[in-house]
C-alpha cells in the first residue's frame, strides 16, 4: 500500500488533518470537539503515514516515544487539577474569562482547554502506542531488517565483554 | 505549612533525578542529599517546639464529603522517625553518589519518592493518608527491589505480596473499622477514643488487623521470609529501606496506636511472643549465614522483633527502651550495609569464608566496621549498648510477673547472646587471614564513617537523646515521661545479664567451627519463602485453570460466551422486566425507517459476502450509518466521534486482514448452520430486549439541568463537552488514566510479539 500515489496524498492530507485536529479541539468547548474527538482525527494522519511510509528512519532509537505524549498530558491534566487546590478551590475547578479585544471583538477563554489538551496528548498516545509497533504489510522487511542488525550489534557487544 | 513542603520538595527531587542526572553523572546523588537536607530543615523548624511537647498540624480538605483530609502532624514521635528518614537518606544519598558507576536516573528517582512516601507515613494525621503513603512505600520498595526485572523479580513479588496485598489490606482493614467505631479518620481523634475503642465489640478486630500489617511490613515471622530476598537490591536501597525506614514502619504503626490498643487483649500478647520469636529466629539464621548482606539482612529482623516484642509490652520501659533501640538500630545498620557496599566494591566479594585481613589491606573501612559491628553486639560504649541495657531493663521488670515473664527474659537473654555471636562471627572472620581488597576513597566511605561516628558519640553522650527519646514516649503513651539515658548506671542485674549475653556470645564465636555448620543443617527448616511459593504458584495455576476455555485461537469459543451471556440476559430482561421497566417511547420518525433499512440493506451484505476486505469496510459501513442516526438523533458530538473511531477500527482491522487470506474459507455444512441458528436466536433476542427498554425517552431531570446551568457555570456551549471536561472532569481523568495505562500495556504486547525470544 506504499505506492506513490498514496504517499503523495498523504503528504498533502497530513498538515491539512493537523489544522482541523487543533480546530476540534480549540472548539471543544463550544461546538462538537473537543481534546477525544481531536486526538481520534490527528491519529487518522498518525496510521495514514504509518501506512505509507512504515516506521520512520532510526525508530528503533526512539522507540517508547508514544510515553511522552502519555506522561505529558497525565501531567498536564494533574497539574490543571491541582492548580485549584493551590488557590484555594476544589480539584480541578475550571476557570472562565471573557474580554474585548481591538480586532478580535468578544474572546474568551476557559481554563479547561487546558486539561482538553491533557485529553488530547494521552488519547494520541494510546493510539501511538498500538501503531507505532504495528507490524503492516510491505514494512515487515524494513523491521526484519532492523532487527536482525540489532542483534548482530547486541551479539558484537556481548563478544567484547 | 512548612511540614506539607517537606514532603513535596522529596517528590519534586524524585520527579527532577532524571534530569539531575543528564546534568551531572553521578554527582546529582549529591545534589538530592542536599535537596533532602532542605526537607529536614523544613521539618526542623518546628524542632524547638515539638521538644516542648507541642504537636505541630497542617491540614486542607482532599475529601471532604467523606470527612478526609490531607493533614499531617510532628509530635515527639513522628520527629524520631522522621529524623531517622531524612538524617539517613541525606548520608544514603551521599553514599549512592560514590556506590554507582554512573548515575542512576530510575533509582535516584524512586529512592526519592520512597522517601517523600516515608515522611508522610511519620507525618500523617489521617488515617486515609496513612494507608495511602504506606501503600507507596511497599511500591516503591517492589520497584527498587525488581531492579531491571531479572534477578530481583521473585523477591520483588514477595515483598509485594506480603507489604502490600497482605499487610496493606490489613492496615484498610483496621482503619476502616477503627472509623466505623468512632465516626473519624483523623488520628489524633483516633487516639483520643481509646475508650471507645476498646469498649467496642469490634475492638479486637482492628488491633488484629493493624498487629497484621505491623507484622508483615516489619517482617515479623512467619512473615519474614521476604526481607532476606529483598537484598538483590542495590546497598543503597538495602541501607536505607529495609534496615533504617521503611521496615520500621511497622514499628511506627505499633507504636502510634499503643494508646488505643495497649488495653486490648490480644494487642500485648501477640506483639510480645511473635516479636520473641521474630527476634530468636532471626538471630539464628543471622548466626549461620556467610554473605555478609543476608547476615545483616536476617539480623534486621532479629532486632525488628525486638522492638516489636518492646512495643507490645509497652509501659515507659517498654517504650524508651524501643526508641532507644529504633535509633541505634538505624545508625549501626545502616553503618553495617554501606560498609558492606564498601568492602564489595573494594574487595569483590561479601563471602565471609573469602574476606580476611580487611584491618591490613583497608584499615579505615576495617575501623568503621568494627565500630558498627560493636554497635550491634552491644558492647560498651556505643549507643547500641545503652539501647540493650534498656531492652534488658523492660523484660526484666516483665519476669516478675510470673513463669511466662521469666520464659521471656530468658528468649531476650538467648537472642541477645546470638547477636553478639553473630556480630563477633563478622570480625573473628573479615580480620583473620590473608588480606584481599585495597583501601575505597574517602568520600565513599565517608557516609558510613559519620553514622559510626555518630553511634560512639551518642554512646559516651546519650543524654543528647533525652529531649527526642523523651517526647516520643510522651507520644507513644499519651502522657509526658521525662527520660534519661545514660551509658553507665552502676552495678545492676541488666549489667550481669549483658555480661553474661557477651560470655555466651564469645564462646559460641570461639566454637564457631564446629558450632556454625550443625547449626546450619537445623536452621534450613526456619526460612518460608518455599511456603509463600507454593502458596503462589498454586494460586497462579488455579488461575490458568480457570482460563483455559479462553486459552485457545478459535475465535469461535470465545464468541459463544459473549453470545450466551447476551442470550441469558436479553432472556431475564425481557421475561422478567416489570411492566414499568418498558419504555413509553414516542413513535418512530420516517427518518428512523430510512436508517433501518439502510442498516439491515447492509448488514444482508456483508452477510452474504465471501471477501474479508468487503466485510471489513461493510461493517465499518454499519457504524457510519449509526453516526448519520446519531446526528437525526440530535448527538453530534458522538457521531463525530463514532466515525473517527469506526475510520480507524477499519484501518486496523484492514491492515491485520492484509496478512490473511483475502477470501474467507469455505466451512462444514453442520458449522455453517450452528452459526446462522445461534446468530438468529442471539439477534432476535437482542432486538427483543432493546424493544423492550429504548424508545424516545423525554429529557431527563440532571439532563435538563446541565442544558440550563453548563453556559453559565462553565462558559461553554457544548454542553458534552462541558461534563466531560469541567462537571465530571474526575471521571475523565481516571479514563484518560486508564487509556495512558491501556497504551503502555498495548505497546508492551505488541513489542514482545515482535520478539519471541524475550
Amino acid at each position: 500500500m506504499n505506492t506513490v500515489i498514496v504517499r503523495a496524498s498523504v503528504r498533502a492530507l497530513t498538515p491539512l488533518i493537523a489544522l482541523l485536529a487543533v480546530v476540534l479541539l480549540f472548539r471543544g468547548h463550544d461546538a462538537p470537539g473537543g481534546g477525544f474527538i481531536a486526538a481520534l482525527a490527528a491519529s487518522a494522519a498518525v496510521v495514514l503515514r504509518r501506512v505509507a511510509f512504515g516506521p520512520a528512519p532510526g525508530y528503533s532509537e526512539r522507540r517508547g516515544r508514544f510515553a511522552l505524549f502519555l506522561g505529558t498530558g497525565l501531567l498536564l491534566a494533574v497539574v490543571y487539577g491541582l492548580v485549584p487546590i493551590v488557590l484555594g478551590d476544589t480539584f480541578l475547578e475550571g476557570a472562565k474569562w471573557s474580554a474585548h479585544l481591538p480586532v478580535l471583538g468578544e474572546v474568551k477563554l476557559a481554563s479547561s482547554l487546558i486539561f482538553d489538551a491533557g485529553v488530547f496528548l494521552i488519547v494520541l498516545g494510546g493510539v501511538r502506542a498500538v501503531v507505532d509497533e504495528f507490524e503492516f504489510e510491505g514494512h515487515r522487511d524494513v523491521r526484519a531488517d532492523e532487527e536482525t542488525r540489532e542483534l548482530h550489534e547486541g551479539d558484537a557487544t556481548e563478544g567484547a565483554r | 505549612m512548612t511540614l506539607a513542603a517537606a514532603v513535596f520538595l522529596l517528590a519534586v527531587l524524585g520527579a527532577s533525578a532524571p534530569l539531575l542526572v543528564r546534568v551531572a553523572g553521578r554527582n546529582a546523588a549529591y545534589w538530592l542529599a542536599l535537596g533532602t537536607a532542605a526537607s529536614g530543615v523544613l521539618v526542623g523548624v518546628h524542632v524547638p517546639a515539638v521538644l516542648d511537647g507541642e504537636v505541630v498540624q497542617w491540614s486542607a480538605a482532599w475529601i471532604p464529603s467523606a470527612g478526609i483530609e490531607l493533614a499531617l502532624r510532628l509530635d515527639g514521635l513522628a520527629l524520631l522517625f522522621a529524623a531517622l528518614v531524612i538524617g539517613i537518606g541525606v548520608l544514603v544519598l551521599a553514599y549512592t553518589a560514590r556506590y554507582a558507576e554512573h548515575g542512576d536516573a530510575r533509582l535516584l528517582t524512586v529512592l526519592m519518592l520512597f522517601a517523600a512516601a516515608m515522611l508522610g507515613i511519620v507525618l500523617a494525621d489521617d488515617l486515609v493518608l496513612l494507608f495511602v503513603a504506606w501503600e507507596l512505600t511497599s511500591i516503591t520498595s517492589f520497584l527498587l527491589i525488581g531492579g531491571d526485572g531479572t534477578e530481583g523479580r521473585r523477591p520483588a513479588m514477595r515483598a509485594l505480596l506480603t507489604t502490600a496485598l497482605g499487610g496493606g489490606v490489613a492496615l484498610l482493614g483496621g482503619v476502616l473499622v477503627i472509623a466505623a467505631i468512632t465516626g473519624t479518620y483523623d488520628l489524633g481523634e483516633t487516639l483520643a477514643s481509646a475508650d471507645a475503642i476498646a469498649a467496642a465489640p469490634l475492638g479486637w478486630l482492628a488491633a488484629l488487623l493493624l498487629a497484621l500489617a505491623a507484622f508483615t511490613k516489619s517482617a515479623q515471622w512467619p512473615f519474614h521470609f521476604w526481607l532476606p530476598g529483598a537484598m538483590v537490591a542495590p546497598t543503597p536501597v538495602s541501607t536505607y529501606l529495609h534496615a533504617a525506614t521503611m521496615v520500621k514502619a511497622g514499628i511506627y504503626l505499633a507504636a502510634r496506636f499503643t494508646p488505643v490498643f495497649a488495653e486490648t487483649q490480644p494487642w500485648t500478647a501477640l506483639l510480645v511472643v511473635i516479636g520473641l520469636v521474630t527476634a530468636l529466629v532471626g538471630a539464628v539464621r543471622a548466626l549461620v549465614a556467610t554473605d555478609l548482606k543476608a547476615l545483616l539482612a536476617h539480623s534486621t529482623v532479629s532486632t525488628l522483633g525486638f522492638l516489636t516484642a518492646l512495643i507490645g509490652l509497652g509501659g515507659e520501659h517498654g517504650i524508651v527502651a524501643a526508641m532507644t533501640f529504633t535509633v541505634a538500630h538505624a545508625l549501626y545498620k545502616s553503618t553495617l550495609f554501606m560498609v558492606t557496599g564498601v568492602i564489595d566494591h573494594e574487595a569483590g566479594t561479601r563471602d565471609l569464608d573469602r574476606l580476611g585481613g580487611l584491618h591490613r589491606s583497608m584499615p579505615w573501612t576495617a575501623g568503621v566496621l568494627v565500630l558498627g559491628t560493636l554497635s550491634m553486639a552491644g558492647i560498651p560504649p556505643l549507643l547500641g549498648y545503652v539501647a540493650k541495657e534498656e531492652l534488658l531493663v523492660a523484660f526484666r521488670e516483665l519476669a516478675g510477673h510470673g513463669i511466662l515473664g521469666m520464659v521471656a527474659l530468658v528468649t531476650v537473654v538467648v537472642a541477645a547472646a546470638l547477636t553478639v555471636a553473630y556480630s563477633l562471627r563478622i570480625l573473628a572472620e573479615v580480620l583473620s587471614g590473608e588480606p584481599v581488597g585495597h583501601a575505597a576513597p574517602a568520600s565513599f566511605l565517608a557516609p558510613p564513617a559519620i553514622v559510626a561516628v555518630l553511634g560512639l558519640v551518642l554512646g559516651f553522650g546519650a543524654s543528647l537523646l533525652d529531649g527526642l527519646v523523651s517526647v516520643a514516649t510522651t507520644a507513644a503513651l499519651a502522657e509526658r515521661h521525662d527520660v534519661h539515658l545514660s551509658l553507665w548506671h552502676g552495678v545492676t542485674a541488666e549489667v550481669a545479664l549483658s555480661g553474661l549475653a557477651i560470655v555466651v556470645g564469645v564462646a559460641i564465636v570461639a566454637a564457631r567451627r564446629g558450632a556454625v555448620p550443625a547449626l546450619r543443617r537445623r536452621a534450613v527448616p526456619l526460612t518460608g519463602d518455599r511456603g509463600f511459593d507454593a502458596t503462589y504458584d498454586a494460586v497462579l495455576r488455579s488461575g490458568s485453570w480457570i482460563a483455559r476455555p479462553f486459552l485457545t485461537t478459535s475465535p469461535a469459543s470465545h464468541i459463544a460466551w459473549v453470545l450466551g451471556a447476551i442470550v441469558v440476559i436479553g432472556v431475564a430482561t425481557t421475561a422478567i422486566a416489570p411492566p414499568g421497566a418498558r419504555s413509553a417511547g414516542a413513535p418512530s420518525t420516517p427518518a428512523d425507517w430510512v436508517v433501518t433499512s439502510l442498516l439491515a440493506a447492509v448488514l444482508i451484505a456483508m452477510i452474504i459476502t465471501r471477501d474479508r476486505f468487503v466485510a471489513a469496510v461493510l461493517l465499518g459501513l454499519v457504524g457510519f450509518i449509526l453516526a448519520a442516526w446519531y446526528v437525526v438523533l440530535g448527538a453530534p458530538d458522538l457521531a463525530l466521534t463514532q466515525l473517527l473511531i469506526e475510520t480507524l477500527t477499519v484501518v486496523l482491522v484492514v491492515l491485520v486482514f492484509s496478512r490473511l487470506e483475502r477470501r474467507f474459507a469455505r466451512t462444514a455444512r453442520l458449522r455453517r448452520r450452528t452459526a446462522i441458528a445461534s446468530g438468529a436466536v442471539v439477534g432476535v433476542l437482542a432486538g427483543a430486549a432493546a424493544w423492550t427498554f429504548t424508545g424516545r425517552e423525554r429529557l431527563s431531570e440532571p439532563g435538563r439541568w446541565y442544558l440550563d446551568n453548563a453556559l453559565e457555570e462553565t462558559g461553554g456551549h457544548n454542553v458534552v463537552n462541558t461534563i466531560l471536561v469541567d462537571f465530571r472532569a474526575i471521571d475523565t481523568l481516571g479514563e484518560i488514566t486508564v487509556v495512558a495505562v491501556a497504551g503502555i500495556g498495548a505497546y508492551a504486547l505488541l513489542y514482545l510479539a515482535g520478539r519471541p525470544d524475550r
